[in-house]
């Protein structure tokens, strides 16, 4: 082993590694939690090349598979990075992906979030592959993220078709050791053959195609079969598990000391002959994998008499995270043994005295001075349609009432403004980033459907939520190239939209005066609430300039007031006599502006 | 070349305060040291104010998430933190702990005396002083993370770990950092 190629790599830096070393040419993505670090880390490395790959942050998930398809038609290596959710937006350009397939190596990253540590669901993406009839390479550490994302291009261009690889949280937020090879393959030139029977399809050429993309699925069975693991024991138990998993199975036998029969699966569509094999050796299966029963299902479909454990028998938990811990228990019920880790229970009680620190809204956050002019303007009564961002923490102050998927605020308050008939005052609240996503249908189709509704856009001037990711509209690139910035104001305009206001949301009465009118108008009417990100605010040293000491000279009397803790702004806090402004303070001076007793001051 | 101890070790604290940082450097001088190392990260939505736990497991080829009351060493950033995290801990390990409050907004923060004897209860050996203190003291209240891996380092199988911090902290917050790990040296020490 060369100790110059190891290296102490995020699962999602390998994962970049090994898209580089495969000499990729193009990659695009939109952000989202665990994958988000993928692109930027190559942006950051293109510098190094004579001829740099094209790196983009593409402005929704489907944009991002489809430029890295065209790429791909070319017969250049191309990826498409996205989380399990973005899978959703880009289905549209999969579905048919596969039946065209791709000419130059195509490897779409998509990276699940068992738990939902920051997403709005658990779905699987191995679903998708299967519904797509495309292979899913599924790695269990940061060093098989690295050697299978190598390997799925090889494997996309040796049966031209799209390669899935999907790690999950634990393998692209883990950090480990992983060696690399250290050779870097060169991009190819791009080259695109007119085929119109591959590559346009209508009807005539899908059939076909589809009939292709059947007859090469048991020859990606057998392609893949080299990738599952079978260890057979003389034991009455045998064990199927994939992911990261198949580590947490390891340790919890190790720790039960059981010796059982192991098959581990790391690609999909799953090795029949293997689990076939287990079959034959085992007289209990337990069947352990995050997210749904994928194996499981096709376990049962070959296990004959044999029994069959796992989340369709409630020995694994279908929600939620898997760990070591609750490994052990699934297997402890499987071999009737009761294994349990105790904690004592003095700690669970001290446990349950602990503070929480949910999110909050960082201190001087642009979205909690706007949340409060729009709470004071459209009050309680309003529905407030919410998005997906920083800003869906404005579900404290009761200015968010749904979130759904990205751009759904705009489109949902349509259906909201229809289904009270106009009734109602609905405001929909946006992220200037989700608004370039998918926003902007959702607003067309607003004005042309002639909705009633006000639109808030919440403009932070970058993606905040997932790491301060740039887009169309701030004009900076992945690679910190500066183009033309999309122009927002123009683009609503032209839309023809009824009102349109810019404010800056520090300045609450200017806030408050534009909801006003925007509440007295007719049809869609926007209001763009506009102040960069407090964090890229404090990185940009704009903050040093500006930052005024916040005093609170509050006294006892208003110690019932608190009007400033519905804020929820994490510098207030307070005594029982009065309210304290805290050491992380940057000044905004929105409690200022609030306080009735001006007992708040900035200086 | 690859070794074979191992240690099991949990950094928690707020955001901001460094446990990224810490449990980074820990990994890349096990790393560099010839040991197999695996950590995981877990933040929660929020940028900054919530909470921040990293796995790190030295001389492992496992997953990156400990099994529960299986840690050799917690080093808590932050008491309250600390005890959130005190059911990782082996009977037999080490909690480190800050007893530097960060309050929270929600809810009343109880006494930190009777944290530290919750976790005096749960293992084998409890090393508690004012971190944030040693950290002001070292020249910059940020070397909070290094301090405590200063005091984390008796108990680990590296013994590069001071060079790398040197490597990776910035260039005009060396001294102050190579301060702060003597000073969390000394509390066990003393």
């Amino acid at each position: 082993m060369q100790q110059d190629n190891r290296k102490y790599l995020l699962g999602n830096e390998a994962i970049a590694y090994g898209l580089l070393e495969a000499g990729v040419s193009v990659v695009s993505g939109y952000p989202g939690t665990p994958s988000s670090e993928i692109i930027p880390f190559i942006a950051r490395h293109v510098e190094r090349y004579d001829k740099p790959p094209h790196v983009e942050w593409s402005v929704n998930e489907k944009v991002a598979l489809e430029v890295a398809a065209g790429a791909s038609y070319c017969n250049v290596r191309a990826a498409a990075v996205m989380k399990h959710v973005g899978l959703n937006v880009a289905a549209d350009p999969l579905m048919t992906l596969a039946y065209t397939g791709v000419k130059g190596g195509l490897v779409l990253v998509v990276a699940d979030d068992p738990g939902c540590y920051s997403s709005q669901n658990e779905q699987d993406s191995r679903r998708y592959a299967h519904f797509a009839k495309i292979p899913c390479l599924d790695p269990s550490t940061p060093q098989e993220a690295y050697d299978f994302t190598k390997y799925a291009f090889k494997l996309s261009e040796r049966f031209e078709i799209p390669v899935m690889l999907r790690p999950t949280t634990r393998v692209s937020h883990a950090r480990a050791s992983v060696t690399l090879s250290g050779h870097y393959s060169d991009q190819r030139l791009a080259h695109f053959e007119k085929r119109p029977e591959r590559w346009v399809m209508v009807p005539t050429h899908a059939r076909q195609r589809h009939v292709e993309l059947n007859k090469i699925q048991p020859l990606l069975r057998s392609e893949l079969a080299s990738l599952s693991k079978l260890e057979l024991k003389e034991s009455e138990l045998g064990v199927v598990t994939s992911g990261v998993a198949a580590k947490y199975v390891e340790e919890a036998v190790m720790q039960l000391q059981l010796g059982p029969s192991m098959l581990r699966i790391a690609a999909y569509p799953v090795n029949d002959d293997a689990i076939a094999a287990l079959v034959n050796n085992s007289s209990q299966i337990l069947v352990v994998e995050e997210l749904e029963p994928v194996i499981e299902e096709r376990v049962n479909a070959l296990a004959g008499t044999v029994e069959v454990f796992g989340k369709l028998t409630g020995h694994v938990p279908r929600e939620g995270e898997l760990t070591v811990d609750v490994v052990l228990k699934s297997l402890g019920q499987v071999i009737g043994r009761f294994v349990t880790t105790d904690v004592p229970a003095d700690l669970i009680a001290v446990e349950h005295t602990l503070p929480s620190r949910p999110p909050v809204l960082c201190a001087g956050c642009p979205h909690r001075a706007t949340f409060y002019a729009l709470k004071k303007v459209f009050k309680q009564s309003a529905i407030y349609v919410g998005d997906i961002g920083c800003y869906t923490l404005g579900v404290s102050q009761g200015t968010i009432d749904t979130t759904l998927c990205m751009g759904a605020s705009i489109s949902m308050g349509s259906g909201f403004d229809a289904a009270y008939s106009g009734d109602k005052e609905i405001v929909s609240v946006i992220g200037d980033s989700t608004f370039v996503h998918t926003g902007i249908p959702g607003l067309i189709n607003a004005v042309y459907n002639g909705a009633k509704m006000t639109l808030v856009i919440v403009d932070n001037n970058t993606t905040a939520m997932t790491g301060h990711q740039p887009h169309p509209c701030t004009g900076v690139t992945a690679t910190g190239t500066c183009n033309v910035p999309t122009p927002m104001e123009d683009l609503i305009k032209a839309v023809g939209v009824q009102g349109l206001y810019v404010v800056d949301p520090y300045n609450l009465s200017e806030t408050e005066e534009a909801f006003i009118k925007a509440k007295n108008g007719d049809g869609v009417q926007v209001v763009i609430a506009r102040r960069p990100c407090i964090i890229s605010a404090k990185k940009a040293g704009a903050l040093s300039k500006t930052n005024k000491r916040v005093t609170s000279t509050c006294q006892n009397y208003f110690a019932s007031c608190k009007l400033c803790g519905t804020l929820f702004c994490p510098s207030i806090s307070y005594s029982d006599t009065c309210a304290l402004i805290s050491e992380d303070c940057v000044g905004c001076g929105v409690c200022e502006q609030i306080c009735e007793f001006d007992a708040i001051k900035t200086a | 070349m690859e070794r074979e101890a191992k240690f099991d070790c949990i950094i928690v604290g707020v955001g901001g305060q460094g446990s990224i940082f810490a449990a980074g450097v820990l990994g890349e001088t096990a790393l560099r040291e010839g040991y197999e190392v695996i950590s995981a990260e877990t933040h929660g939505m929020a940028q900054r104010g919530g909470t921040v736990e990293v796995h790190v497991r030295i001389g492992s080829s496992y997953g990156p998430l400990i099994p529960l009351r299986s840690a050799d060493a917690l080093v808590g950033m932050e008491p309250a933190e600390c005890l959130r995290f005190a059911r990782y801990l082996s009977p037999k390990g080490t909690a480190i702990v800050n007893t530097r409050v960060v309050p929270a907004a929600a809810r009343d923060y109880p006494a930190v005396e009777g944290l530290v004897q919750a976790l005096t209860a749960t293992c084998g050996r409890v090393i508690a002083y004012d971190a944030t203190r040693l950290a002001l003291e070292a020249g910059h209240p940020q070397t909070l993370n290094v301090v405590m891996l200063g005091t984390l380092a008796h108990l680990l199988p590296l013994s590069t770990l001071e060079d790398v911090i040197a490597e990776y902290v910035p260039k005009k917050a060396l001294e102050a950092n190579v301060r702060a790990f003597k000073l969390g040296q000394k509390v066990v020490r003393a």
